[in-house]
């Protein structure tokens, strides 16, 4: 009976092969799009939940209040001194470890290689689990000489030999020896390395000791019982009277409360300041989860259509098994494991679609989602599951339909009678797919005009032309001079600047409380940017009042230009003069966007750059001549390794640089649209469905307009009508929903486009396209066809 | 005797009147009976073979099948009975046009449960009886319409049913395909004892049968 099941549905199948193509392409489609996504969400969720005791390790994080820096007060530092008290101090505390990560050059046989470097401790151990392949970790990083590497590395520089006891050079021309080898770190852990060293090692680490008002460090521990926290983050209150007058000491106003963060929680649900990499995003995992549910979704109610559809041709299947004895419940059966053999067929197929399209995958979502379902049983079993609830959802209804049906009935083939009803099941279910695919098409054309909107507005200072290269070597900085005269001797190259920061991203901010006119002693909070003679001109920056930094004039060393909102902070009706920290005020700058669009432009000010502000690293801007880009870029790197050898500089667009920060707008951006595409042609599938599903039931209207002389487009007409109205009716519940999401979503911005009422009318207008081209080919199909031939089967 | 109609009506509703497809019509079949109902388009005849074969319902009056009363039967318990006693000749064959020739026999075979080689050997047996087991292999739109309407008979008959009920099983065919049906149906009567309702518009295959029940605007005249 079973074997006859599938036998039937088996030859069903490939008897209609056109229908065939639509719903394994349909569903294969949706399943790959639902096992893409949810190894995405798989994959974000699963981070740093491979340390053993993940659940019972917390960071130190600390709340400053009063210094709110890039809008919250939350940093994800502590000071060296907290961890060892923690341990001392609480016996509920297991383990401490502290943390620094940071990149490095390493020199090999008169190459260099830029690695990412994690600074610990031996403890770290203790707190994280790392698999070690060969040697003692823990022991090799008492000694500040030691140092751990990756396999990758390992392989990088000693190819199959054995790592262990080589020596390692650095570029500051430290020399460390290999104690152990380790695994890299996996993917889904929100921080990485390629070594790991003592920070002990480094200089920074006895300016550190004993210093509570420094947070340099990154500080887990481990608590004896998960639900210990709250507890000890009240406890850790007590440490007040030993900040406050350190912070005081240092001449801050505020002092640092310290509180636990769970470790499972950093990558999806922490957003402080100093975190170690760029964290997930909760919310977007909510969004990729909710929108492969809705593509499944859409799919199935596609396969329902059709198969409802399909169903005036099987007719006979039904009454004949009816009339030969079949029970409902066995031909119920027949077509839900008509569905199920569908819905597994596109499961296999979706697995090796979703295998060749995970590398794009994951390079859209800068990502590193490996693919090995034989040990993933998690995913294999929620995609089973969702490919077993989509087989039943989708064929139930069909089946109850068919088998529903009397046996005289099927027989004579009418049963497909036009019911005129008016919100039918099918026609609610287009518009729901219509209303899901304009809902995403807008979305997805206010993402990329907020995209041209960041990419085109004027923000203050000029781009083009401009590439940087940012350097790490306090050479550089020494012999700049030297260096600037070097790179203008090629005619390509038109002007150099050496500057800290670059103008979009403008990070580093503190108090200033001495200026004219504060006789309260005030801090004002301002951003800060070193530069050079030639950093204004560079950039085509605005002066509204004063002038720019001359080398001419002596005292200029001690000047400052500010920006607008500066002064308007600060208060000031007449600038040009003022006393500002150790200096004047020589100009006042136009203001321009010193960070991304979803941040206010805030005061600011410049100054020249002295060794001081130097702290060994910087930019190098150059205007070039663009016509010979890769041989003028090729002179730069090559004139900067005069001075420092072996470092592997890049060359970047100023313009690449700014849109990297834009880069999650713009990954959101190509995945709407990719979700868009998949939409609207999951959509214009399911219209294909319906309009099957109609000429099926209209096949005899349709015969009998034809001999009455309809023409093959009236009968178009005919069928098209209802479908347009649909279609606007999807335009209708869409937009709303859609302007009050992008809405919310723009509000993110400062700086932000109005929604335009043509969006809608330019996406309603190509649903029409869309639906008038899925529809016109099987209704001018049977516009043609002899009228005859179906009026003789009545 | 196999079956009794007592005053059997049905009719639809059709703006606010009654319309009668079958109007007091009272039938006794014995066993063994070979009987052609008989009258013009729209005088009910279909409708009547579809009320004895248990696929349609009525709205007043009695049927006995064996000793059961049908009128009192529920849908599923009809179904067994007709699965179990009844076998269908149809004037356009309905053999699955995506099963072979003996996967259509095999199919009234599945639905009573019967087991795999049990069915292997009776499928067979009809084969050879019927003379087409060079066709067991053959999709029906292999087949001319004699053909498949012999295949249509056969697996009417697989599950060895007391009542066949034809309706207009030579409608589709020419004559001398028509006559060898007609012929089959005699031998099975005679031969066979197997009782038949057939359902004609010709006179000469009505007169196979032992007895012609006529039928106007669905009364028995």
């Amino acid at each position: 009976m079973f074997k006859n099941h599938i036998k039937l549905a088996w030859r069903n199948l490939i008897k209609n092969k056109a229908y065939l193509a639509i719903n394994l392409t349909g569903l294969a489609v949706a399943m790959t799009c639902f096992l893409l996504l949810a190894l995405f969400v798989q994959f974000e969720m699963s981070f740093d939940k491979h340390h053993q005791n993940s659940e019972r390790i917390f960071r130190i994080v600390q709340q400053q209040k009063g210094n709110s820096y890039q809008g919250t007060d939350m940093f994800a530092v502590a000071p060296l001194p907290l961890g060892e008290a923690l341990l001392q101090d609480f016996p509920e505390v297991e383990s401490v470890t502290n943390l620094n990560v940071g990149g490095a050059l390493i020199l090999k046989d008169n190459q260099s290689f830029v690695q990412q470097g994690l600074y610990t401790d031996s403890a770290y151990f203790d707190v994280f689990s790392t698999k070690v392949i060969e040697g003692n970790p823990g022991l090799a990083l008492q000694s500040p000489d030691n140092i751990l590497v990756t396999e990758s590395l390992a392989n990088t520089l000693f190819g199959n030999l054995s790592p262990i006891n080589q020596e390692l050079t650095f570029g500051n021309g430290k020399t460390f020896t290999v104690k152990a080898l380790i695994e890299n770190p996996p993917k889904n852990q929100h921080f990485s390395y390629d070594f790991i060293v003592s920070y002990k090692s480094q200089g920074y680490y006895q300016h550190d000791v004993g210093q509570w008002a420094s947070n340099n460090y990154h500080t887990y521990l481990t608590l004896k019982k998960a639900s210990q926290s709250k507890l000890l983050e009240d406890k850790m209150a007590t440490y007040e009277k030993i900040t406050k007058p350190a912070y005081e000491n240092q001449g801050f106003k505020f002092y640092p409360e310290y509180k636990l963060q769970p470790l499972e929680d950093i990558h999806l649900k922490s957003n402080v300041n100093v975190e170690i990499s760029q964290n997930g995003n909760i919310k977007s995992v909510r969004l990729f989860a909710l929108i492969a549910i809705i593509i499944l979704v859409l799919a199935a109610i596609n396969y329902t259509n059709l198969a409802t559809a399909k169903s005036a041709q099987r007719a006979k299947e039904v009454g004949v098994s009816k009339v030969l004895g079949a029970k409902r419940r066995s031909l119920i059966i027949q077509y839900l494991s008509e569905s199920l053999f569908l819905t597994f067929a596109s499961l296999v197929l979706s697995l090796f679609l979703a295998s060749i399209l995970l590398p794009s995958f994951n390079a859209l979502l800068n990502k590193d989602i490996g693919f090995n379902l034989l040990s993933n049983l998690q995913i294999l079993a929620v995609l089973s599951l969702a490919a077993l609830v989509t087989g039943i959802i989708s064929g139930l209804y069909p089946a109850f339909f068919l088998s529903g049906i009397g046996p005289i009935k099927a027989l004579k083939g009418n049963f497909l009678k036009s019911t005129k009803q008016r919100f039918s099941l099918k026609s609610i279910l287009v518009v729901s797919q219509f209303t899901v695919a304009i809902g995403l098409a807008i979305a997805s054309i206010v993402i990329q005009q907020q995209l041209q909107y960041i990419q085109n507005k004027n923000l203050g200072y000029k781009n083009e032309q401009l590439v940087h290269v940012r350097y790490f070597e306090p050479e550089i900085t020494e012999k700049q001079k030297v260096l600037k005269e070097m790179l203008l001797q090629n005619p390509m190259v038109h002007e150099v600047s050496l500057s800290s920061q670059l103008p979009f991203n403008v990070t580093s901010q503190g108090p200033i409380t001495s200026w004219e006119g504060n006789y309260n002693d005030e801090p004002l909070y301002i951003y800060r940017t070193y530069v050079d003679f030639d950093f204004i001109d560079v950039f085509e920056m605005a002066l509204v009042d004063g002038r720019s930094f001359s080398p001419e004039i002596a005292s200029d060393s001690l000047a400052y230009l500010i920006n607008e909102s500066a002064v308007k902070s600060l208060g000031w009706n007449a600038p040009i003069g003022k006393q500002f920290a150790n200096g004047k005020v020589i100009g006042v700058l136009k203001d321009f966007h010193l960070k991304t669009f979803d941040q206010a432009i805030e005061p600011l000010f410049m100054a020249l750059r002295t060794p001081e502000h130097t702290r060994n690293n910087g930019e190098v801007v150059l205007k070039i001549d663009m016509s010979d880009y890769q041989n003028t870029c090729d002179f730069i790197v090559k004139t900067m390794k005069k001075i420092v050898p072996h470092v592997p500089y890049e060359v970047k667009f100023v313009e690449d640089s700014y849109m990297q920060f834009y880069n999650a707008e713009q990954r959101l951006g190509k995945a709407f649209n990719i979700f868009t595409l998949l939409a609207l042609f999951i959509a214009g599938m399911g219209l294909f469905g319906m309009v099957s599903f109609q000429i099926a039931q209209r096949r005899r209207e349709i015969s009998i307009r034809k001999v009455l002389g309809s023409s093959v487009t009236g009968i178009l007409n005919l069928l098209a009508k209802g479908v347009f109205k649909q279609i606007i009716m999807a335009l209708l519940i869409a937009t709303p929903f859609a302007y009050y999401f992008m809405e919310s979503w723009l509000q993110d911005y400062v700086y932000r486009i109005s929604l335009q009422w043509w969006v809608a009318i330019l996406v309603g207008f190509l649903a029409l396209i869309l639906a008038f081209l899925s529809i016109s080919f099987q209704s001018i199909k049977v516009a043609r066809t002899n009228p005859v031939k179906s009026l003789r089967t009545e | 005797m196999l079956l009794q109609l007592n005053n059997i009506f049905k009719w639809v509703n059709s703006g606010g009147q009654r319309i009668f497809l079958l109007k007091d019509i009272n039938l006794q079949v014995e066993e063994g009976e070979f009987i052609s109902v008989m009258g013009p388009s729209g005088s009910g005849k279909s409708t009547l073979l579809n009320v004895i074969g248990m696929l349609d319902t009525f709205d007043e009056g009695e049927y006995h099948f064996l000793d059961e009363s049908v009128h009192t039967l529920k849908e599923k318990h009809r179904a067994n009975l007709y699965k179990e006693y009844i076998g269908f000749v149809f004037q356009s064959y309905h053999l699955l046009d995506e099963l072979t020739v003996q996967e259509n026999l095999e199919m009234p075979l599945l639905y009573k449960k019967y087991k795999g080689a049990e069915r292997k050997a009776m499928v067979a047996d009809m084969l050879d009886r019927f003379n087409i087991v060079g066709k067991k292999d053959l999709f029906p739109a292999q087949l001319s319409g004699g053909q498949q309407q012999l295949v249509g008979v056969a697996r009417a008959l697989i599950a060895n049913p007391k009542l066949i009920l034809a309706d207009e099983p030579t409608g589709n065919l020419n004559s001398q395909q028509s006559e060898e049906i007609m012929e089959l149906f005699k031998k099975l009567n005679q031969e066979d004892g197997v009782t038949i309702i057939q359902v004609t518009h010709s006179e000469k295959n009505a007169a196979y049968g032992s007895r012609i029940v006529n039928l106007l605007d669905g009364r028995k005249v």
